[in-house]
């Protein structure tokens, strides 16, 4: 019988949107030092000027609070703390014990953000995830059990993705998503699966803390009531008889009579990330550090999925609802984050940001299996112990990324006659459909189109060495042509592929140079 | 011989003047006997060399033939040609179209950092760049990549009056004459200057030019009807 028994796991994290800050905070002052080894050239009065310039708006390390909507403190760091606040004090009353306080307004939104991507995350080790209403996660644990041969396992693979997230959290074990929740937010911290000890530390819960509604703990603290246990000895009816409905509902979710109604998450199709910055940044190269942190989460979503990006799309959004947009592409597709932040090194270094960029947004555009990359195992061209730095693909997506994607083409055959339609271009490196029929013998390698019409003198000091070639085009054409092709040296001595318009005999076209 | 001597020589670190005729540490055959003996074994590899000229001479005719032999399986880069390229004349050259490509890089140090990814990029194997003007500092970071990457660039640009000293492996001159084209050595590692050779233009452009028929040149194309 105790095999049937549900668990669950409540993970609460008390401090989201600070840890955010502090974690952003860490990320820039890395990415800082990163550059300035990088770029050596850069002085060391640059990078921190820099970086004061970073901190001159928060200061981490300086008492800071989130304030919510009611001015109540909900958030403290820990320089906060040792200045004598606490949690739930007013504004007024924080801001006496101490003056040089920094608030920051509470982002509920942002929080349930950052609440689903931890749950996108720990979906690879859970099957059942739900929201919680106090940025709390709740975890289904007995089916997954079986699966990771023994509790303990299965708990150190989630504490190691919470520690990379690096976000503060309680957590505790129940058999029911309300006991466990209450323990949590007690901040019991212990991961056990005895009923007896659970139910041990529930009833010495002070009633205060039974997450009640404030009407009923009131009524109950008036009949003397301290702890939850007291509130357990009493049957049931009697108590749902004095106290209503309200005290059924929870009574039943504390027993577990009532299953909880949870709605528990999918995991997301898309890659969508937000990414909020620290300060108003105004140059492109800023913008790698923050990149960074993105392209991380991106390599994880795609690892998972054993995928590769070809296509990602970036917003830089700017105040006043505007915003830039970018397309990165990638022809050989990677997931790595190197690899996308040097082909977003390339595209930023010519952008020209109108306004100060205040959020990231970045979107998975194109995405497809990750299959081997394929290296010759013996050396190729280059000699023993020498790898290829790019492979053609790669090479491709940073002259893209440099020069424009429509800068960089391959010459490709159309099925034509006339030499100017015949020779066109296609986008790089794409095999095309081969066209049956013989070559011709004379091409030069270099085509005027359109063709150029020679003036009377200029055809006067022509010598022509060879022709003609007769060309003539399809009478089902739009305008059918009739030429006869020479090849010629002009006076300065360069060899000219020449023809003449059968229509017009007289006038001599200059369509190509032999080079 | 002293030892350290000998170690530097094993590692062709010292030129002399006896071995004029390998100065480069490889080789690349260009196709033409009389142009081969004139470089000393062809064209210098995994390096730049420079073309000189007015255009229109001949001048990618007289890299073709290295260019054909460096195997079709890597990319080749034509970097701001002067034209458009005609894809006919590419698979004359039994070179496949999407193992070419093209890059137009308005701005000069586009140009020359494409060069450059190219060409270290060790999946290519030659790359020809079109520009008017390069220094030190520029060339050196070619040649460097050139050699990282074991490829080759062949710099193109127009004649000019006034020489710029370069440390080239290689730059040629090339102007057309009556009989041929007409190659000066400007700058050669380990070699002498101020060479010069005049290849027929039967052999650079073998496909129209028949000896034989060399002698009947009309100036305007003989009317296929009369009036």
């Amino acid at each position: 019988m105790p095999d049937r028994t549900e668990f669950w796991l409540y993970l609460y994290f008390p401090q989201m949107q600070l840890d955010k800050l502090l974690l952003q905070q860490q990320s820039s002052v890395v990415a800082e030092q990163h550059k300035s080894v990088a770029h050596q050239k850069s002085t060391a009065k640059n990078t921190l000027s820099s970086k004061s310039h970073s901190t001159t708006l928060l200061d981490l390390t300086a008492p800071l609070a989130i304030v919510g909507a009611d001015h109540q403190l909900l958030q403290l760091n820990s320089a906060a703390r040792e200045a004598g606040l606490t949690l739930g004090m007013g504004l007024a009353s924080a801001a006496s014990l101490c003056h040089q306080l920094q608030l920051v307004a509470h982002q509920a939104v942002q929080e349930q953000q950052q609440l689903e991507q931890l749950a996108q995350l720990l979906y690879q080790y859970c099957a059942d995830i739900a929201l919680q209403q106090d940025t709390a996660l709740v975890l289904k644990l007995s089916p997954m059990l079986a699966l990771y041969g023994g509790a303990m396992q299965f708990w150190q693979q989630i504490q190691q993705v919470l520690q990379q997230t690096g976000y503060q959290y309680h957590f505790a074990t129940a058999q029911y998503p309300l006991v466990a929740r209450l323990l949590a937010l007690q901040g019991w911290d212990q991961f056990l699966l005895q009923n007896d000890k659970i139910q041990q530390q529930l009833n010495v819960l002070p009633l205060q803390h039974a997450q009640l509604p404030d009407k009923l703990q009131e009524q109950l603290q008036r009949l003397g009531l301290t702890q939850l246990g007291d509130l357990l000895k009493i049957p049931q009816a009697e108590l749902v008889r004095r106290f209503g409905v309200e005290m059924l509902q929870y009574l039943q979710q504390l027993t577990g009579t009532k299953p909880a109604l949870l709605q528990f998450i999918q995991p997301a199709e898309q890659f969508e990330q937000q990414l909020e910055l620290l300060y108003e940044m105004e140059r492109s190269d800023q913008l790698l550090g923050p990149l960074q942190h993105l392209f991380g989460l991106l390599q994880l979503y795609l690892q998972q999925r054993d995928q590769l990006a070809y296509q990602l799309e970036l917003c830089l959004l700017q105040r006043q609802d505007q915003q830039q947009q970018l397309q990165l592409h990638s022809a050989q597709g990677e997931y790595q984050t190197k690899d996308w932040l040097k082909i977003s090194e390339l595209q930023l270094e010519r952008l020209k940001l109108n306004k100060p960029v205040i959020q990231l947004k970045l979107i998975l555009g194109r995405a497809g299996p990750r299959y081997a990359q394929y290296k010759t195992l013996f050396t190729g061209h280059l000699g023993a112990g020498k790898e290829q730095l790019y492979s053609a693909l790669q090479l491709l997506s940073l002259l893209q990324a440099r020069l424009g994607k429509d800068q960089v083409t391959s010459p490709c055959l159309l099925n034509d006659l006339l030499p100017e339609r015949a020779s066109s271009y296609a986008s790089a490196l794409e095999p095309q459909a081969a066209i049956a029929g013989t070559l011709a013998a004379v091409r030069p390698a270099f085509l005027v189109d359109p063709p150029l019409a020679l003036d009377a003198e200029q055809q006067q000091q022509l010598k022509l060495q060879y022709g003609p070639e007769r060309l003539s085009s399809g009478w089902w054409q739009q305008q059918s042509q009739h030429r006869d092709y020479y090849v010629g040296q002009n006076a300065q001595g360069q060899w000219l592929w020449l023809f003449r318009d059968l229509q017009q005999p007289e006038q001599l076209y200059l369509q190509g140079y032999f080079s | 011989m002293n030892a350290l001597l000998q170690q530097l020589q094993n590692r062709q670190l010292i030129w002399q003047a006896s071995q004029t005729e390998a100065p480069y540490e490889q080789c690349q055959s260009t196709g033409f006997t009389a142009l081969d003996k004139l470089l000393g074994g062809g064209w210098p590899q995994h390096n730049v060399v420079e073309l000189q000229s007015h255009g229109a001479c001949a001048e990618v005719q007289l890299i073709q033939k290295a260019l054909e032999g460096s195997g079709a399986e890597l990319l080749q880069i034509w970097i701001n040609p002067p034209a458009t390229l005609c894809a006919e004349y590419l698979l004359q050259q039994k070179r496949p179209l999407h193992q070419v490509l093209q890059l137009n890089a308005p701005r000069f140090a586009d140009a020359l950092w494409a060069a450059e990814l190219c060409l270290k990029s060790g999946s290519c194997m030659d790359v020809l760049l079109w520009q008017n003007s390069l220094n030190l500092t520029q060339l050196k970071r070619l040649q460097l990549a050139a050699a990282q990457g074991q490829s080759q660039l062949y710099f193109f640009r127009p004649a000019m009056a006034e020489q710029q000293l370069l440390p080239w492996a290689l730059s040629l001159q090339l102007t057309p004459s009556a009989g041929g084209l007409q190659i000066r050595i400007l700058k050669r590692k380990g070699g002498w200057q101020q060479q010069e050779l005049v290849l027929p233009w039967a052999e650079l452009y073998p496909q129209f030019i028949k000896p034989e028929l060399q002698q009947k040149h009309y100036s305007n194309p003989p009317l296929s009807r009369a009036g």
